[in-house]
């Protein structure tokens, strides 16, 4: 299970209900794809062909669909073990009519295996009932709406499915299959019901996506009031298809998150922002401060260590620790290490790939990163560092911020303004600027407006508003600024209708539809 | 060419024939056949299909027996050489014989005379056969072929005289069965063409429906008569011929006629529909009518009708807080009930409006239906009003007449929630503006802007017109905050669809108004740019509360309707399972299917204008009826019952998309959003909300300790009461109690008005009560009961002074003594719980100290509690910082007294604070009566359904805490003041 989570929510998380569902599935099915352990054999209570049935399943857990659809065919009907794999199966190739179906037995049903397939099945099919399918066959993408109106999300969507699967094909030796299966559920009620993740687990970590069962299941921008990286999140959740199709689901906890934290970027052109603060001067802070585990030590999710703080610096670590690996071994690394853990037979072999890649043992690399992180890295501005208080001023900035909202919704932009000219005093935000610049656009002061918008020196993180008005003002960095808004939060009419007012709308056909979506939308 | 001779011969034979027979054929011929017709109605008579069709054979066959008989005959004798034969052969066969022979060979040569031979036949042949024949004819005798016909005429006679015999038999045993069967024979359709006449002295009676109670009249002929539906008509008559079965038909049903004993026949037709009924004889199965026929015109009983005053109509209950009924039923022959009837959908509720006396043919009256009617509150489709009424028929069953209909538009799930919010924000708006206006010319704010944006700036706010001093500005500010705060006020005071403003929201709006009233007036006092800044800063603050408030009530409205639509999403996901179970009833799935769609549909778009969480949830909605519809159309109705059991599931938790405040974990796309913790969306950006909710809870809760402070005064001095002045007061209390009985025993329980018996039966009423709290333990009860007992026996004693009429003296002597009685009574009760309550009082000082010091506490929290209220994001309305100012103060008096150690004193100043603490409660919160009505329905209404004896007052614990809801249930009113006098008449009512 690879998922996407909000480590600063974890203080106040419900750890018991996350770890319950991890012992079920994630490290259930690390141990089975390892070999150590077969859990509907272990079970006892299904009977047929077993080897056959070991095949199938490391073929369906490495992805390897079509592969497991030719063992499996034929199967005797009475073969309940073999069943079972025609069940999981059946969830890999998005059929959870079918999946529940054949996982419904009685006998199977008994089994835990069966059980969470079946219930996962059975959560697949009620949340994607009347849901809507768009299929580009030339493209091997399928993507499953649960909310029709986020098709017109589709062309964005399979444009980054389509260059992820190119980039893995360079930067981790493997080829995504065919077709790439992405659901876009409405919320984290169908997240959960499509995956097995508690929902309370899911609210209290704000988990928005993740890769299992052969799939992306991720929620659709439309549910966060302000969107989200939904593009990259999608890039991110694919890398770990990729690294379990790669390593056969065999590359441990750190080496995946690490992986999907370099490659969520990489399948477009670098941005601002992509690293700040740079992971190489969070996971020095890290050091120097104790701040987290070894990487190597994380357990079964970085989203279950003790505080935010820790989350944050330990996704700083895997993904410096994999970039200097990287760099040091060259490209191919990668792609090696992940099929030497793939071919693995134990274990222990696994934990030894790098040793076997590189010729130098893994505590021996983490020791040369750490002294070159240590001695290059650079001090973390205070209000970036991991844990830092909140401004002194944010009650006074929220209050502002409002009071700019309720004017400028009543068109009394000189009063917003006021407003928002003292919070952009005390706390000059993205967010707080985007505002300002746009009331101060509303009175036709275009020239301060672009003042607020134009260098993104300026801000310390990305706001959907800010790049739609950067667009706007700066005309020659335009299509990057808009294709930076629209990745973020397709459904602000502002950002999707490129700051035009309506009837006005873009002139290109997908983000013309995106902007009828967002106007169309509720709020 | 026959012979001449021959022809001579024959036409001689002939006559002799002739005038042997004379007419004995013919009459033996006619004598059968009519032998054959009389018997075959005599046959028919009986009436079966069977018999008819052989008598009618019989008849027929005889017919044609007789006449083909005939006509042979008279063949026979118009052919010569025939005539011959039969003549001749039978007296001599031998020359008959030998006439044939010759008469052949005298053709033949005849033939060939004429060439018709093969070969040529000499002349002479032909002369010698003419001369055979001639010969052979000469020997015929005349005579003897005459007397051979005589004796043939003899037995035709024989035989007819033989048939008619048999047939005068036929006809003479009873010549009308005769007819009658020749009637029966030519019946057409089992009914005879003719009539005949089978009974005579007719009567006949009609009886009417006893329920009608119009008795009996007779019917004096045959002809025509009208009488109402099930009205019985009786015939009786003679038979004219006996051994006939004759029954009243109307052409189809018969009743049969019985003898009534004395030879009279008696029938009885029950009346249906308007008909003609006559009387007729049975004959298997064809009927002989009677000539008479009785036309009867049926008088139906018909439906009541009922007028609804202003139906048809359609009334949108949004608009309307009741729906007036003003009916008026009537019935020709009475009514039995009335009932208002609510239909909606596949629901139907029927409601006995009255059960009028059975004479009853008018009946007028009213009903008021309110919006807050429950069938409404389950309803979603429109609602059908109609009132109804029954009659009494009792002969086709009682009949339903039905009002024209009133169609009640329920509003749409959440409508009167999103109106109530739309005026919310108005109230905001409202704010919005004024405060806008402040800050747009808050000169302070103008240098805030001017600062920020580097630049001077012209128009970041607007300065007083030219000339313009303080006053002015003051001036235009009073204005503009009057008419701000008249249009909250009236936003505050209004009703959206039933529901009101009240509750935490309605306290933040008005505590935000009063705290800007505040700030004005100290603007207005001394109007300066640094007071004019302040009144800016209060009016940001104000808007930011009330902002926050509103927002919160979005919330809680978004969260409610959420639920109700589940339970539509719901109704969904089972008519798209009884489509898909049952084919045959598509058509109502298909109905209850588009219902709870449109009322989906609906309820989602009232939904996303609740705010976030409601546009959230109300975007869900609009996604989950696609996903709904879209395999429905495809007849996939399987599927949309699993969307629509998702939707419901889903929407049965009313929360965000996303949680964590919807904002997604991030570990991608770089670092977090720029400002996710700037307060977009209002988050954080006032606590006044927050503020509310925890002095509510506040309030809440030192009214719950306050009550429980009551109880351990009450308790200390139960405590320092011992067990023998308990029981020397039960005792005493006893006695009283039977002494007051039998003092107010001779009263009159009853009197004229303004009579001494009137205020003596008074008297004895609240005496009575008296004696019946003294037997109970309640002493205090007594007293009250005991004042109003003897304030009226005294009036009773005046009034008899006063009048000249013994009986009333007499009356008023009686109430005299039972006056004393009672007064003695209460004298010694005072005296005796006096002492009680001194030597309680004495003992229970410290404990009293202690509650006097507890009070002190409550005192100093309410104090804490209005300070609190009194400014800032906290601010409360006028009225409920007044209730707390008031409490505190009964509080501080309650604390005095108890520390002195006036336990009654301090008990009743504590009710009064506690009732004043309710009252600064004011009405409850309506998300706390949603919880409350939801664990109702969770328990209590469980507990409720069950027909259950309502337990006595001293069984088991579970009695106890039945009352304890029932108590608490009716002292929960909404005003304050009525909620003790409430809770102690359900008290009474239990005990």
């Amino acid at each position: 299970m690879k998922r996407r989570t909000l480590p600063r929510e974890l203080r106040s998380g419900s750890l018991d209900s996350i770890f319950r569902w991890l012992r079920r599935s994630t490290v259930a099915a690390a141990l089975v794809s390892l070999g150590v352990s077969r859990l509907a054999s272990a079970d006892g209570s299904l009977s047929g062909d077993a080897a056959k049935a070991d095949k199938a399943r490391d073929q369906i857990l490495a992805l390897g669909v079509k592969e497991a659809r030719e063992t499996l065919k034929g199967a005797d009907p009475n073969d309940t073990l073999l069943a079972l794999e025609r069940g999981r199966l059946a969830l890999y190739e998005g059929d959870c009519t079918l999946a529940a179906g054949l996982l419904a037995r009685p006998e199977i049903e008994a089994t835990q295996a069966g059980a969470q397939l079946g219930a996962i099945a059975r959560g697949c099919v009620r949340s994607m009932a009347g849901a809507v399918v768009i299929e580009d066959a030339d493209r091997g993408v399928v993507l499953r709406f649960q909310d029709d109106e986020d098709v017109v999300l589709a062309p964005l969507l399979t444009d980054v499915a389509q260059k992820a699967r190119e980039l893995y094909k360079h930067d981790l030796g493997v080829e995504l299959p065919r077709p790439i299966r992405v659901e876009i559920v409405r919320d984290q009620f169908g997240l959960a019901a499509m995956t097995g993740l508690p929902i309370e687990a899911a609210r209290t970590t704000g988990t928005i996506a993740i890769a299992k069962w052969g799939r992306v299941v991720m929620v659709s921008p439309r549910g966060a009031p302000r969107g989200y990286s939904y593009l990259d999140t999608l890039a991110h959740e694919l890398s770990h298809l990729a690294q379990t199709r790669a390593s056969k689901d065999r590359a441990p906890l750190w080496l995946q998150e690490g992986v999907a934290r370099i490659e969520e970027t990489r399948w477009r052109p670098p941005r601002p922002f992509d690293d700040f603060p740079a992971a190489d001067d969070l996971a020095a802070f890290g050091f120097a401060n104790h701040l987290g585990p070894d990487i190597d030590k994380i357990g079964p999710s970085i989203a279950m260590l003790p505080s935010a703080e820790e989350a944050q610096v330990t996704y700083a670590k895997v993904m410096s620790f994999i970039r200097f690996w990287s760099k040091v071994q060259g490209e191919d690394a990668l792609p090696k290490l992940l099929a030497k853990m793939g071919d693995a037979k134990t274990p222990e072999e696994v934990d030894k790939a790098i040793e076997a890649v590189s010729g130098t043992s893994f505590p021996a690399w983490a020791e040369r990163w750490q002294k070159e992180i240590t001695a290059s890295a650079k001090e973390l501005p205070e209000d970036m560092k991991p844990g830092a208080p909140p401004t002194k001023h944010l009650d006074e900035v929220r209050k502002r911020v409002r009071l700019g909202e309720l004017f400028s919704e009543k068109k009394r932009h000189a009063a917003a303004k006021v407003e928002l000219a003292q919070a952009y005093e005390v706390a000059p935000l993205a967010v707080v600027r985007a505002g300002f610049a746009s009331a101060l656009l509303a009175l036709g002061e275009e020239e301060k407006a672009r003042g607020l918008v134009e260098k993104t020196e300026d801000i310390r993180g990305n706001d959907a508003r800010w790049w739609s008005l950067h667009a706007r003002l700066v005309p020659g960095d335009a299509e990057r600024a808009r294709s930076i808004a629209i990745g973020m939060d397709p459904y602000d009419p502002h950002v999707a209708c490129e700051e035009h007012d309506p009837p006005d709308e873009p002139s290109d056909p997908i983000v013309k539809a995106i902007c009828a979506a967002a106007r169309r939308k509720a709020r | 060419m026959l012979n001449e001779a021959l022809l001579r011969t024959a036409t001689r034979l002939r006559q002799a024939h002739k005038r042997a027979m004379g007419g004995a054929g013919f009459a033996a011929g006619f004598a059968l056949f009519a032998a054959a017709v009389f018997g075959a109605t005599h046959l028919a008579r009986v009436g079966t299909v069977r018999t008819r069709i052989a008598a009618a054979a019989l008849v027929v066959v005889t017919l044609l027996v007789v006449t083909v008989v005939g006509l042979v005959r008279r063949r026979r004798w118009s052919d010569p050489k025939r005539a011959i034969r039969a003549s001749v052969g039978a007296s001599d066969p031998v020359l008959a014989g030998a006439i044939d022979r010759a008469t052949s060979l005298s053709e033949r040569a005849l033939r060939d005379a004429k060439g018709d031979a093969k070969d040529d036949t000499p002349a002479e042949t032909r002369e010698l056969a003419e001369l055979h024949l001639a010969r052979q004819l000469g020997r015929v005798s005349i005579d003897r072929a005459a007397e051979s016909s005589e004796r043939t005429g003899r037995r035709f006679a024989g035989l007819a005289l033989a048939f008619a015999a048999m047939g005068v038999a036929f006809a003479a045993v009873e010549p009308i069965r005769v007819v009658e069967g020749a009637l029966v024979l030519a019946a057409e359709k089992d009914e005879a063409p003719l009539g005949l006449i089978y009974l005579e002295d007719i009567d006949i009676v009609a009886t009417r429906p006893a329920y009608l109670q119009q008795g009996t009249d007779e019917i004096d002929d045959f002809g025509s008569t009208r009488q109402p539906r099930g009205t019985t008509i009786a015939v009786r008559g003679r038979p004219t011929r006996p051994g006939r079965k004759l029954v009243l038909t109307d052409g189809v049903a018969e009743e049969a006629f019985a003898d009534d004993g004395s030879g009279i026949l008696v029938a009885r037709w029950t009346l249906g529909e308007s008909t003609e009924i006559h009387i007729a004889a049975r004959f298997g199965d064809v009927r002989i009518p009677q000539r008479d026929t009785l036309d009867i015109t049926s008088i139906p009983d018909l439906a009541p009708s009922v007028a609804l005053e202003g139906a048809p109509k359609t009334v949108k209950l949004i608009e309307t807080p009741s729906v007036p009924l003003r009916y008026e039923a009537t019935d020709d022959h009475g009514l039995k009930e009335i009932a208002l009837v609510l239909r909606s959908g596949s629901k139907e509720e029927r409601r006995t409006l009255s059960r009028p006396s059975s004479d009853t043919k008018v009946e007028r009256g009213g009903q008021e239906l309110s919006t807050r009617e429950p069938f409404f509150q389950k309803s979603y489709v429109p609602i059908e009003v109609t009132i109804e009424a029954r009659d009494n028929d009792a002969v086709l069953g009682p009949k339903w007449g039905k009002s024209a209909a009133i169609v009640i538009v329920p509003p749409q799930l959440g409508e009167p929630e999103a109106l109530r919010y739309a005026a919310l924000l108005q109230i905001r708006d409202t704010l919005v503006e004024l405060t806008a206006g402040r800050v747009e010319r808050d000169p302070s704010s103008a240098e805030r802007a001017e600062k920020s944006n580097d630049k001077k700036s012209d128009d970041a706010a607007k300065k007083p017109a030219k000339g313009a001093g303080p006053e002015t500005w003051a001036k235009e500010e009073i204005a503009l905050q009057k008419t701000a705060s008249d249009k909250v006020e009236e936003l505050l005071s209004g009703t959206y669809g039933g529901l009101s403003i009240r509750g935490r929201v309605r306290n933040v709006v008005a505590g935000q108004m009063r705290r800007l009233q505040t700030s004005l007036d100290e603007y207005r006092k001394a109007p300066s740019d640094k007071t004019y800044a302040a009144l800016t800063t209060t009016s940001e603050d104000a808007l930011l509360a009330v902002d926050s408030a509103i927002r919160s009530q979005g919330f809680a409205d978004s969260a409610k309707v959420s639920k109700r639509l589940a339970e539509v999403a719901d109704e969904v996901a089972l008519a798209s399972h009884a489509w898909t179970e049952k084919p045959s009833d598509r058509p109502s799935a298909d109905a209850r299917l588009d219902a709870a769609m449109g009322v989906l549909k609906g309820g989602g778009e009232q939904l996303v204008k609740l705010g976030d969480l409601g546009a959230d949830l109300g975007d869900i909605v609009r996604g989950g009826i696609g996903r709904i519809s879209r395999p429905r159309k495809e007849l996939d109705l399987v599927t949309s019952e699993i969307a629509a059991r998702d939707l419901a599931e889903r929407l049965r938790h009313p929360e965000g998309s996303i949680g964590g405040g919807g904002r997604p974990g991030v570990e991608s796309g770089g670092a977090p959003s720029g400002g996710g913790s700037a307060g977009e969306d209002g988050e954080g950006a006032s606590s006044a909300d927050q503020q509310a909710e925890n002095d509510g809870k506040e309030l809440q809760e030192l009214i719950k300790e306050h009550a429980e402070q009551i109880g351990k005064v009450a308790s200390a001095m139960r405590k320092a009461t011992t067990e023998e002045e308990r029981e020397a007061l039960k005792k005493l209390a006893k006695e009283q109690a039977d002494a007051i009985r039998e003092a107010v025993k001779n009263l009159p329980e009853q009197g004229m008005a303004g009579s001494p018996s009137e205020k003596a039966a008074e008297g004895r009423k609240h005496a009575e009560s008296m004696a019946g709290a003294l037997e109970q333990g309640d002493v205090e009860e007594a007293q009250k009961s005991g004042d109003e007992a003897l304030k009226a026996l005294r009036e009773a004693q005046k009034r008899g002074a006063e009048s000249s009429f013994s009986d009333e003296q007499d009356t008023a002597k009686d109430a005299t003594r039972a006056g004393n009685r009672v007064e003695e009574a209460l004298d010694q009760l005072r005296d005796a719980l006096k002492k009680m309550q001194d030597a309680a009082q004495e003992r229970a000082k410290e404990d009293l100290k202690g509650a006097g010091e507890d009070e002190k506490r409550m005192a100093e929290r309410t104090h804490e509690l209005k300070k609190r209220g009194d400014k800032g994001d906290s601010s409360m309305p006028d009225e409920m910082l007044d209730k707390l100012e008031q409490a505190e103060k009964a509080m501080r008096d309650a604390q005095d007294a108890l520390e002195q150690g006036d336990a009654e004193k301090g008990a009743s100043r504590q009710k009064d604070a506690q009732r004043l603490l309710e009252m600064a409660q004011g009405d409850d919160d309506e998300n706390q009566n949603d919880k409350s009505e939801k664990g109702d329905q969770d328990g209590g209404s469980k507990r409720m359904a069950q027909k259950v004896p309502v337990p006595g007052k001293d069984k088991h614990k579970d009695p106890d805490n039945f009352r304890k809801r029932v108590t608490e249930g009716l002292g929960m009113a909404q005003d304050p003041r009525l909620r003790e006098a409430i809770k102690k008449y359900a008290e009474g009512l239990l005990k």
